[in-house]
């Protein structure tokens, strides 16, 4: 479903990544984790193709990312999360379901299910500028979840979020899962990405130290921390 | 509702929100009372050592007027344009929307026509009053005004399009004066092709004036026959050709420029 093979990307002073292959499969959870600057979210960006590899291949459903159709049945949730203030929580997902090419017809209801979803149903009327950083997080939330796409690129999901609301965002990644979502997080939270993904690889420095089930990365008497700072220090 | 027209309805928006409209309405008005008041006044100019009626100049002050208006557009355009694509990629709106199935290309067609249509719409109510007031007041015939108003529009397009582009690369300040700098040199180059010489006309300006987009030129060369007794210069076809060339090279520089643009760093 989503594959980067030997991609190195390099910027001009340093490179973000080495040599990496990564496949995710349809219907999987993976995580992707490993400590600031190890590359996560140049992954993410090479996917949505907001960048370009400096060699390797990256293809989104046997699609370029720089082809727009590969974004199709795509939710992306961003790391740092830019919404318009004047726009209403509506109006947002509204403009949303356009872009997302929603039949003009199911606008509303997608709308209402994705904003039911999140909990946000009784703020739909709010200008984005009166919410809390928590409740804008549940705005992206509900943007990335409009349609119920088949793939979801989460950076930093619970980023922002309150202890319940982060309980809140492991459910909703978990459902996912149920329906049968592609989902691939970007965390340095473990415990989040140990709960609610499949798989995991771990990056450090540009490169993919691990990868795997969680069984075959964590050893018998270990937890997924140590096994992250044994391969990170490695 | 389509992706662009979708993404051109935010793009108004954003435009409508911007401090500098409230500017723009105000110089709106001030520059319509300054058109009531230019078409209705009378009274004698000496030209030549000849006592001419001023309403027989109406045909030259009306093309120096609508000229003038034109850059303003051109002006505007430019500063609107000059951060409206840009903005978005440094607050990481523009992220959101891309990651959407939408190209680049209709993200970037889209900021463009948000930033032009506030400048359009303002250039149509100037122009418009103006050549409105030419024709009631001095009789001046609007066909010719029909044409210069597009080839002003045309301009504005031109130099919005520049500006977008260069903002791709430059800060904010450096592309808004880069395009001031750029509309006047250019404005200068072309109102001095109308100065009547022995000489073949050389030098920078020259080369400029011949190569450059003819801001200035088109217009003042749509309004030929408002002033039958002066030299205009080239055919209006030949001037506005220009500029819509000048429009499809500004347009791809945008485009291809902001498919090279990396995202979201």
């Amino acid at each position: 479903m989503l594959s980067l093979t030997n991609v190195t990307k390099r910027y001009t002073s340093r490179t973000a990544l080495s040599e990496i292959s990564l496949e995710v499969e349809a219907g999987s959870t993976v995580g992707l984790l490993g400590p600031n600057g190890a590359g996560k979210t140049t992954i993410l960006r090479l996917l949505l193709g907001f960048t370009q590899p400096t060699s390797g291949s990256v293809l989104v459903r046997g699609l370029e990312p720089s082809d727009p159709e590969s974004r199709r049945g795509l939710g992306y949730l961003p790391e740092r999360m830019i919404l318009p203030e004047r726009m209403t929580v509506r109006g947002l997902l509204h403009l949303h379901a356009d872009l997302a090419g929603i039949d003009r017809g199911d606008h509303v209801r997608q709308a209402d299910e994705a904003m039911e979803q999140v909990g946000i149903a009784d703020r739909a009327k709010d200008g984005i500028g009166t919410l809390s950083k928590g409740l804008r997080q549940r705005v992206g939330f509900a943007q990335a979840f409009l349609g119920k796409p088949a793939i979801l690129l989460l950076d930093e999901p619970t980023s922002g979020l309150d202890p319940i609301g982060m309980r809140d965002a492991r459910e909703w990644i978990a459902a996912l899962r149920e329906r049968g979502a592609t989902v691939l997080v970007s965390s340095h939270v473990l415990s989040e990405v140990e709960r609610v993904c499949d798989k995991v690889a771990i990056l450090n420095e540009g490169h993919v130290v691990a990868s795997g089930s969680l069984p075959e990365l964590v050893g018998d008497s270990e937890t997924l921390e140590d096994a992250f700072v044994r391969l990170v220090q490695k | 509702m389509s992706a662009f027209t979708a993404l051109s309805k935010e793009a108004l928006f954003d435009a409508i929100r911007r401090r500098i409209v409230a500017a723009v309405i105000l110089l709106c008005l001030f520059s319509l009372m300054a058109i009531d008041g230019f078409t209705s006044c009378a009274g004698n100019v000496s030209l030549n050592g000849e006592d001419v009626q001023l309403a027989e100049m109406a045909g030259a002050t009306g093309s120096i007027l609508f000229v003038t208006l034109g850059l303003w557009i051109a002006v505007l355009a430019a500063i609107l344009a000059s951060d409206h694509l840009q903005q978005t990629l440094e607050d990481g709106s523009a992220n959101l929307s891309l990651a959407r199935p939408v190209s680049r290309n209709t993200f970037a067609l889209a900021r463009l026509t948000g930033a032009l249509a506030v400048a359009l719409v303002t250039g149509a109510v100037l122009l418009g009053s103006a050549a409105g007031l030419l024709n009631l007041r001095s009789g001046l015939p609007l066909g010719p005004a029909l044409i210069a108003g597009a080839h002003a529009g045309v301009a504005a397009f031109v130099c919005a399009t520049f500006a977008m582009t260069l903002s791709l690369w430059l800060p904010r300040l450096a592309t808004m004066l880069t395009m001031l700098g750029f509309i006047a040199t250019m404005a200068t180059a072309n109102l001095m092709s109308f100065v009547p010489r022995e000489e073949p006309w050389t030098g920078s300006l020259a080369l400029l004036d011949r190569l450059g987009p003819p801001l200035a030129k088109a217009p003042i060369a749509a309004l030929a026959n408002w002033m039958p007794f002066a030299e205009t210069g080239p055919a209006p076809f030949g001037s506005g050709a220009a500029l819509w060339i000048w429009a499809v090279l500004g347009c791809a520089a945008l485009l291809i420029s902001f498919r090279r643009v990396e995202l979201g760093r």
